[in-house]
């Protein structure tokens, strides 16, 4: 597993194309990605599109960032509930990934994987910087403690859940969100957060017991009272 | 034991997050704009060949060293000069034998570097024409 800030292995100088084209394709993409047909792109991997971009093709870091930066932005804007904040870790942790890329060892961890552990420590940075108490020792918002999601007049069924969310301690916040917003798998979230899969489903549990209480007296009055 | 989800606690939870999962936030141009800046920055400074260090300057020792043949040469010169002076003042006693003979061979049988006349006079010269 690849720490943030730990220098993943890649041959330095390899062929790239050679390294990442599965079956034998590379006479076909030998060209660069630029004279690849659309359908093909979508082939290539992340970790190919890294190790393209390391050995100088421009072209990669596009397609790189077309495909990841918008998930990096989301995980960001839901753990930090500030737009132009989750942009600034956006395009930090995108570069945290340009300056990795002659290291990165293929195979060894999913790009996204390593991003989503970036974003979600470059978040966790951000939020200790602004609440000196440490958010693990916060205490749980119990059953029945619903004015935080009541004060709200004008929100939408998504700024309910966002302000709910900003309610729960950061591990909590953390699991839900890659769980239930960004789909990742419990073993994923695992490897994002460092921890075991058994304290994931912990987390996520504790995490929506809470949300389902604090949403619980919003769900008519957000037009979900039918569902 | 791990608390997991039950469908009891979590009633109408996913109406909630597929909301979410709609207003999704989108990356601006201007972010796109400022990640593929950082992305072009980093491989172009990866890329830039090394640059070249200036010339050494020559010093007159280093000219001087040059010429007799480099650093190895001039040991072995220094070396071999070391070595000439302590023979010439210390002359150890296995080479005492050797030194005679190779006198006597030049002097014939004078005994003594005294003796030998390195300045024969004038007269001596022109008597022998």
């Amino acid at each position: 597993m690849v720490r943030p800030g730990t220098k993943p292995k890649i041959a330095p100088g390899a062929n790239a194309l050679g390294a990442v084209i599965v079956g034998g394709a590379v006479s076909r993409y030998g060209k660069g990605l630029m004279n690849m047909p659309y359908d093909a792109l979508s082939e290539v991997s992340d970790d190919a599109l890294l190790v393209l971009y390391a050995n100088g093709d421009a072209e990669a870091s596009r397609l790189l960032t077309l495909r990841l930066a918008p998930r990096v932005l989301r995980l960001a804007a839901r753990l930090l509930g500030d737009r132009t904040e989750a942009e600034d870790v956006t395009q930090e942790a995108m570069l945290r990934l340009w300056r990795i890329a002659p290291e990165w060892r293929q195979g060894e961890a999913q790009v996204s994987t390593w991003l989503y552990r970036v974003t979600t420590n470059l978040c966790t940075d951000r939020l200790r910087r602004k609440r000196p108490l440490a958010l693990e020792t916060a205490p749980e918002v119990e059953d029945g403690r619903a004015e935080v999601v009541d004060s709200m007049i004008d929100a939408d069924r998504a700024q309910a859940l966002e302000m709910a969310l900003a309610t729960l301690p950061e591990r909590q916040r953390q699991a839900v969100v890659l769980r239930h917003l960004e789909g990742l798998s419990n073993p994923e979230i695992a490897q994002v957060m460092e921890i075991g899969v058994e304290a994931v489903e912990s987390l996520t549990a504790r995490g929506k017991r809470t949300l389902a209480s604090l949403l619980a007296g919003r769900r008519e009055e957000l037009g979900y009272g039918n569902d | 034991m791990a608390m997991t989800d039950t469908a009891k606690d979590f009633i109408g939870l996913e109406v909630f997050f597929q909301a979410a999962t709609a207003e999704a936030p989108e990356v601006s141009d201007d972010l796109m704009a400022r990640i593929f800046g950082d992305a072009d920055a980093v491989q172009a400074e990866r890329l830039r060949p090394a640059t070249p260090l200036p010339p050494a300057k020559v010093g007159l020792w280093h000219s001087l060293v040059d010429m007799l043949g480099g650093r190895a040469a001039l040991a072995g010169l220094a070396t071999a000069t070391v070595m000439g002076a302590f023979l010439g003042f210390a002359q150890p006693a296995p080479l005492a034998p050797f030194a005679q003979s190779v006198t006597q061979s030049v002097l014939g049988e004078t005994s003594s570097l005294g003796a030998i006349d390195l300045l024969p006079t004038a007269d001596t010269v022109l008597t022998e024409g």
